[in-house]
This record gives C-alpha cells, structure tokens and sequence, in this order.
C-alpha cells in the first residue's frame, strides 16, 4: 500500500518534471531558427477557424442559460436592468475563456495528442529525430504557439456571440426587449476585464497544446496506448484550465 | 586496419530489472555490409537506436570516426546524424504527406539553398533507385507494405548518407518482394558506395546482401565473421541459426 502510494507519487513527481521540461525546451525552441511557418500556419487553422463553430456554439448557450438564470431572480428584486451588466462581466471575464478553452481542450487538445502518439508509436518521431529534425522543435512550437494565439481570438468572438446570445434571449424569447442592452453591458464592462479574458485564453491554449503534445510524446504500446494519452490529454488539460484560471484570477486582480 | 567507422565499446542497456544490451563490442569499417542477425526479442531493434544516437547507454560508448554520440552537443548531433540515413521497420513514413512530400522533406530542411525543381529532380532520382517510379502524388496509406518500405528506403538516401541503417528491411513480405527490397539494397550498396547495417532475422535476405556480419544472442554479440567464414562457421548458435534448426543451443537457452 505505501510502495503503492510511493510509487504513484514518484510517478506524478517526474511526469511533472517531464511536462515542465518540455514546456522550457519549447520556449527555447521558440527562438532557434529555423521557425516552422508552414506547420505554424497549418495548425493556426487549424486550431482557430475549425474550431470556430464549437466556440461559437459554447458561447451562444452559455449567453443564453446565463441570461435566462438570472433574468428571472433579478426579476424578483427588480433588478433586471443590471442583467446586461452581469452577463457581460460573467462571460467575457471568467466563462467563456474558460468553457471555450476545455471545449478547445477536447476538440484540440485530443487530436494533438492522438497525432503526435500516433506518430510516436509508428517511430515517425524517431524518424525526425534521424532526419535531423527536434521533434520539440517541429511539432511543440508551432503547436503551442498556434494555440496560445488562436484562443484568444476565438474567445474574443466567443464574447460577442454569448452577450448577443442573452440580448436574443431577452428580447425574442422572453419578450422583454430593453432598450440600450449593449449600453448597459459597456457600461460595467471594461477594457481591462477583456484583456484578462484574453490573456487568460491565451494561456489556455498553451496549456491545452503542450499537455496534447506532452501526451502525444509519452505515448507508449500501440492503438490502445494512443487511447489512453487522448483521454489523459482532455482530462489534464481541462484540469489545468480550471486550476490555472483560479490562480491567473488571483494574479490579475 | 583503418580505425573503424563505427566502434561500439562494451554497451550496455537495460530497461527496468531486463538487460536488453549487455556489453555490446561491434567495429563496422567504412564499406562494410553489415548483417546484424538475431532472434526476436534479441535486442537488435534497441541495438540499432543505439547506433543511431537515439538512445543513451547505462554504459559504454558508441563511437563515430572517434566521436562520443553522448559526448556531443545538439548541433553538432544533428550535423552527424545528417551523415545517416535509416529506414524503419514499417517504414515511419510521415501519414499527413504524399510520397513526394515525404522524400522531399530532409532534403527541404537540410538544404535550403535547393531550389525547387532540384529537390524535384533528386526525389525522381531516389524513386527511381528504388524501382518507384510513378507513385510519387500518392499517400503513404494508398502503398502496400513493400511499396512503403521502398519509400522510406528512397527517404533514407534524399540526403545521400554516408550510412545506411535498416531495421528489418523484410520481414513481412512475401518471397518476392523480399528479394526485389534484397537487390535493391545491393544495388544501393554498390552505386552508392556506403556503408550500411542491417538488422534482420531473415537468412536468404542476410546471404544476399551482407559481406560480413554479427550474431546477436540474448544482447551480446557472440560471433563476427566475414561473410563466407560466418556461413561456414561451427559455433552452435550461429549453426542453428543459419540452418533453422528447433534443436540447438538457442532452443535450449529459451528452454533453460
């Protein structure tokens, strides 16, 4: 039982030391040439315009079931003029970067992980390494650079559908149009609490492409060791979103 | 005799509780063709990687005309393993590129200076040493087994290496596929002027292309021979090797 408990902490202890060092090789690598622009560009669309609809998607519910919770509480105290103001400072500081990051997570993330411990397992990755090529280099950088990028924009759209989501909720479907909804919501909603959404997105998303790559690169015995380092991508990555988020919060505020 | 190409000193591997290598000494001299034999789960795989510099042994060294692979800093490893080129068991050709694409690709990273009709020309020219001529726009999933071996082969010589490393260049092809990726092997051999080793389990492959080799036997190399001396020879494990036998020292060894 304790060289159970012993060995999962060792184990827990060096795949963190193996997931931090790659994330420093990873920045290194940043700045030796050659930077892969193709693969950067591939992967920016990657990630950015083929996850757009999910995103969007996420954002558009999440506008909608927000407004249409609180709506009818602050109906109750008749406050539902500070509604717009809710929505805005709930969704662009806190859930749409995070809900949009674990959606990204789980569309992104895995087919990371899946690609890179398909390549392990079939030796292509020791191929590039025979041909000369850092696998780091070739497949972490461009991958984790193309995300932390590409989330931020998506989250930046993901905004404006979920504010827009609760403005149509309000007016279409509860049939209580207010007048200047997007003036309340910029009202209370200032640049600052966007650029903490984006910054927060935007370390999502390095979060979300080194923990699949990390993954990928640990793969180990064959279709069902792919498996494995898809789902532990999701799961790691998703848990990383929302730990991360606390302590970005707490840091940016 | 020159000093040798490839000098490996008392290597030594394991992984966890399992020695896989347990004091490997192999010299390949510039020219050779060297046919590393050995049965399944012999280590010859761990081998290979090991000659290749992508892994690290517990101990002992593995020297390239004199130099450390351990002893090197990344630079000037990737300068050295430009000198190799090696093909893989099930051919590790890149899924998400075509043929072309995946020839192409050392000689796009390692000469940039090339321009595109070259690096066109030299892919041709690789195809056309493997006896591939027209299967350059497919995808390597549209190949069958042999096509895509004799892919990673055309790959494995884009950069024109000094050295050739194959993993098991046959196993799991039929006869005739086999002696056709024999003879291509040979023909690269003696066009190309290099030096090459393979690993492989497969005797009619290990006549037609070695002129010497190692038997590899529960992670130590247990005899080296020119290629006429080592057919002929009495050690009992290369005998029952080379004969096939289900009787022998080997059998007995698995037993034991």
């Amino acid at each position: 039982m304790f060289a159970m408990i012993g060995k999962k902490t060792i184990n827990i202890a060096r795949g963190a030391g193996a997931y931090t060092l790659l994330v420093s090789q990873g920045l290194a690598k940043t700045f030796v040439p050659p930077f892969e622009w193709r693969e950067f560009i591939k992967q920016l669309e990657r990630v950015g315009v083929n996850s757009l609809p999910v995103v969007a998607v996420t954002s558009l519910f999440t506008g909608m079931v927000l407004a249409l919770q609180t709506y009818d509480g602050f109906r109750r105290f008749q406050a539902e003029a500070y509604v717009p103001a809710l929505l805005g400072l709930a969704l662009v500081r806190e859930l749409v970067p995070v809900l949009g990051g674990m959606m990204v997570a789980g569309r992104v993330g895995s087919a990371m992980a899946a690609e890179v411990g398909t390549m392990k397992v079939t030796s292509q990755i020791d191929a590039l390494e025979v041909m000369a090529t850092n696998p780091i280099q070739f497949l972490v950088v461009p991958r984790m650079w193309a995300t932390a990028i590409m989330l931020p924009l998506l989250i930046a759209i993901g905004d404006l559908i979920g504010i827009y989501g609760g403005q149509f909720l309000i007016t279409s479907i509860l049939q209580e149009p207010q007048t200047g909804y997007m003036d309340r919501v910029f009202e209370f909603v200032d640049a600052e609490d966007f650029w903490s959404g984006m910054i927060k997105a935007a370390f999502f998303g390095a979060i979300v492409a080194t923990v699949g790559c990390y993954q990928g690169l640990a793969t180990r015995g064959g279709a069902e060791g792919v498996g494995r380092a898809t789902t532990a991508a999701v799961v790691q990555a998703s848990l990383g979103i929302l730990v991360a988020d606390f302590f970005l919060t707490k840091v940016l505020f | 005799m020159n000093s040798p190409l490839i000098k490996l000193e008392m290597v030594k591997k394991s992984f966890g509780d399992k020695a896989v290598l347990r004091g490997i000494n192999l010299d390949v001299q510039r020219g050779d063709s060297m046919v590393i034999l050995g049965g399944s789960g012999a280590g010859k795989s761990v081998l290979m990687r090991h000659i290749i510099g992508l892994m690290r042994p517990d101990s002992g060294h593995v020297f390239l005309d004199g130099l450390d692979w351990w002893q090197m800093d990344q630079r000037q490893l990737y300068e050295t393993r430009k000198r190799f080129g090696m093909s893989f068991q099930e051919a590790a050709l890149f899924d998400s590129l075509s043929v072309f694409e995946n020839i192409a690709f050392p000689i796009k990273r390692h000469r940039r200076d090339w321009t595109p009709a070259k690096i066109a020309n030299r892919v041709h020219e690789c195809l056309d040493l493997v006896g591939m001529p027209s299967v350059a726009d497919l995808m390597p999933n549209e190949l069958s087994g042999g096509m895509r071996r004799r892919v990673g082969f055309a790959r494995s010589i884009a950069l024109e290496p000094e050295i050739l490393l194959f993993d098991e260049p046959t196993t799991g092809l039929d006869p005739i596929m086999t002696s056709v990726l024999n003879d291509v092997i040979v023909n690269l051999r003696e066009q190309l002027k290099i030096t090459s080793i393979t690993i492989t389990h497969d005797m009619s492959s290990a006549k037609a292309i070695s002129t010497r080799l190692a038997m590899l036997y529960k992670g130590d190399i247990v005899f080296t021979a020119e290629r006429e001396a080592f057919f002929n020879a009495d050690n009992g494990i290369v005998r029952q090797f080379v004969e096939g036998r289900a009787d022998g020292p080997v059998t007995e060894g698995l037993l034991s």
